[in-house]
């Protein structure tokens, strides 16, 4: 086990060694500069002052082994577009606001999700395995910025109206914009989090579907336990296994935030930086965020590895030859 | 002799798309107190259907109880309701599956899925339930009793950590371990190596003689038949065609088909190079069975008559039942029991 994942700790050094790499040459080719839309006809001595300031004027080579250099000591600069801030300082502050709100969707999606998929399994076929099939092709196909607009036209425009008409206050319930309190998290999380809530409700009801099925629920029968300790203890554990796999990735995308969902709902989280870092070739933000979003990613995969061999007893990583 | 489970007219059906398969069609069996009796036939003949009915396993949705009752000790096992079910599940009649690698929870250990069975019915000497830790204590004692090694250490392995045939002891451990009355044991050696096989057919007698429970033991191979049971019935299209002592069905046999499957025996004293005997042929479709014998299209004897009616049992003794028309008076096929 041990061996396994520091195994696993070398396979991943070296992925985030390659997403950075690429990303860093990628990232030169686009066409323009950090300066390009600042002013189109800047003077070239300006121009060239900047870019030597932020050492964009070495050969790219060069450029990249600084790079490596900086981050080998934990030092991922500062944003050329917030001139004043680190890129680690905007991680730290938007980061726990992305991720609050992307396990928040997560928690909805997977008690959501679980319990929908199982109720599907149990009633195949019929008015709840309708219902649950409809509440997941309506999560797959609809966009969440359709689903987080509606929400926000719900509360926030007719609620709210008939709330003023009847009880004469502006107070809303569900707050649509911003990120403060408890009341202002539901939304936001809803229109994150519906998408995974129709992808886990399929897997697990068809998971659920095939471990009914399997030779050992009849001999769980056989043994005169209750439906209640089956379908727990028999059903419900065995049918988990590979919706895991899947939250595990969820986890990844989810919680470094949605540039959609957060400005949709003006929530101060990473997506907006990470779409704006792009567009306006901001090197250093958009090079610090991939390398902490892969990072995440490959820590949530190990996460999700080593808990397989927790709950599954058949994944038992063994090393070879003993 | 006093009969602990009388099926009497069971019929059973299920609904699928394409209709409604009468899997058993009118069946009546008896099993005799302490005795075993094995349920023959080639696959879909309802053989399997009719055991799980006993326990009411299968998947309720689709089945349908068309008739008949199934007793068992006096009580009607069909008219009971579901919570009184559970209580005989695993208590007073245990059961053993075809294929243990899959019969058991992947991801539960071994020790735990005996413990169990254990735990809802078990009680202590002085008639409380049991702590989890005595179960946990009689399983391993159990594991020992049906001769796996090192116990202790099995208990809390899980089921891939086992091979076929340690995995069927656990099962039969699994099955055994409350005493049941009754034992059904659904092909039990059929997904096993041969080599294998004999051992776990004794250890099924030992722990029946035991713990002195009556057995049903579903099987198409007519040696674990030979081997284990003191009675037979030999099933096709969903009604039993002959049943029978070991002596009536292997000697004295009177149903062409019971002759077609001992007859499909391979022997080492047969001749050589003579080509394995086999009944040609298929079972009948039970969603549209055959008005008469469901044998007929196979049955080299057959009658106008097979076509048309079923015949009815005839007891050719006390112990001795067969479904044939040749076996009737106006037969002009004269037939001596045992001989055709």
């Amino acid at each position: 086990m041990k061996k396994y994942i520091l195994q696993r700790l070398g396979i991943a050094v070296v992925t985030i060694f390659a997403v950075i790499t690429l990303t860093f040459f990628l990232m030169h080719m686009i066409p323009g500069t950090p300066f390009t839309r600042e002013n189109t006809n800047m003077d070239a001595d300006v121009l060239a002052a900047l870019k030597s300031n932020y050492g964009l004027d070495k050969p790219l080579w060069e450029q990249y082994i600084i790079y490596i250099a900086n981050i080998l000591r934990g030092n991922f600069g500062t944003s050329i577009t917030y001139s004043n801030r680190s890129v680690a300082d905007i991680i730290k502050t938007a980061f726990p606001v992305s991720a609050d709100l992307g396990l928040r969707a997560l928690f909805i999606g997977v008690s959501l999700g679980i319990a929908l998929g199982i109720g599907a399994a149990l009633h195949h076929n019929k008015g709840w395995d309708r219902f649950s099939s409809v509440i997941a092709v309506i999560g797959i196909s609809v966009p969440s910025f359709i689903i987080g607009t509606l929400l926000q036209a719900a509360f926030g425009l007719w609620l709210s109206s008939w709330v003023k008409n009847v009880f004469h206050t502006s107070f809303q319930l569900f707050p649509i914009s911003r990120w403060e309190s408890f009341r202002y998290t539901i939304l936001p999380s809803l229109a994150l989090g519906i998408g995974s809530v129709a992808i886990i409700t399929r897997l697990m009801r068809s998971s659920m579907l095939d471990v009914i099925g399997q030779d050992y629920i009849k001999t769980a029968k056989s043994k005169g336990i209750s439906n209640a300790a089956i379908l727990w203890k028999h059903e419900a554990r065995n049918a988990l296994i590979p919706v895991v796999t899947v939250v595990g990735r969820m986890v990844g995308s989810i919680c470094t935030g949605s540039f959609v969902i957060e400005s949709l709902f003006a929530v101060p989280g990473l997506g907006k930086y990470y779409v704006n870092s792009v567009t306006a070739r901001d090197y250093t933000l958009t090079m610090g965020l991939t390398i902490f979003y892969s990072m995440f990613v490959v820590a949530s995969t190990l996460a999700v590895d080593i808990l397989y061999c927790v709950i599954d007893p058949r994944v038992r990583y063994t090393e070879v030859g003993k | 002799m006093i009969a602990i489970i009388e099926i009497k007219d069971l019929r059973v059906s299920f609904h699928a798309y394409f209709g409604e398969v009468q899997a058993v069609r009118g069946v009546n069996l008896k099993l005799g107190d302490g005795d075993t009796l094995a349920i023959v036939g080639e696959s879909g003949c309802g053989k399997s259907v009719t055991a799980l009915s006993i326990m009411r396993i299968h998947n309720m949705d689709a089945t349908e109880f068309k008739s008949g009752e199934i007793l068992f000790d006096g009580t009607d096992l069909l008219k009971i309701s579901e919570k009184e079910m559970q209580n005989i599940r695993g208590n007073r009649i245990g059961m053993i599956f075809q294929d243990p690698m899959t019969a058991l929870n992947p991801s539960m250990t071994v020790g735990n899925q005996i413990a169990e069975v254990l735990l809802r019915h078990g009680r202590s000497a002085g008639g409380k339930r049991l702590s989890p830790k005595d179960a946990r204590e009689r399983a391993t004692e159990l594991l020992r009793r049906v001769k796996i090694p090192s116990p202790e250490r099995r208990a809390s392995q899980f089921p891939h950590e086992f091979s076929g045939g340690m995995l069927q002891r656990a099962v039969i451990a699994m099955a055994m371990a409350c005493s049941p009355e009754v034992l059904i044991a659904d092909e039990p050696t059929t997904a096993l190596d041969v080599t294998v096989q004999a051992q776990i057919l004794d250890l099924l007698k030992e722990m029946q003689r035991e713990k002195r429970a009556s057995l049903i033991i579903i099987t198409h191979d007519l040696g674990v038949v030979a081997n284990i049971a003191k009675s037979a019935a030999v099933m096709y299209g969903g009604l039993v065609v002959e049943a029978g002592t070991i002596g009536d069905i292997f000697y004295r046999s009177s149903h062409p088909y019971t002759r077609g499957l001992l007859d499909s025996i391979s022997r080492e004293s047969g001749r050589k190079n003579e080509p394995l005997k086999s009944i040609e042929g298929t079972p009948p479709d039970l969603v549209n069975p055959p008005a008469g014998c469901p044998f007929t299209d196979r049955c080299e004897y057959a009658m106008r008559v097979c076509k048309d009616r079923l015949p009815p049992e005839s007891a050719l003794s006390e112990t001795h039942l067969c479904r044939c028309w040749m076996l009737d008076p106006e037969c002009p096929l004269k037939i001596e029991r045992g001989k055709l």
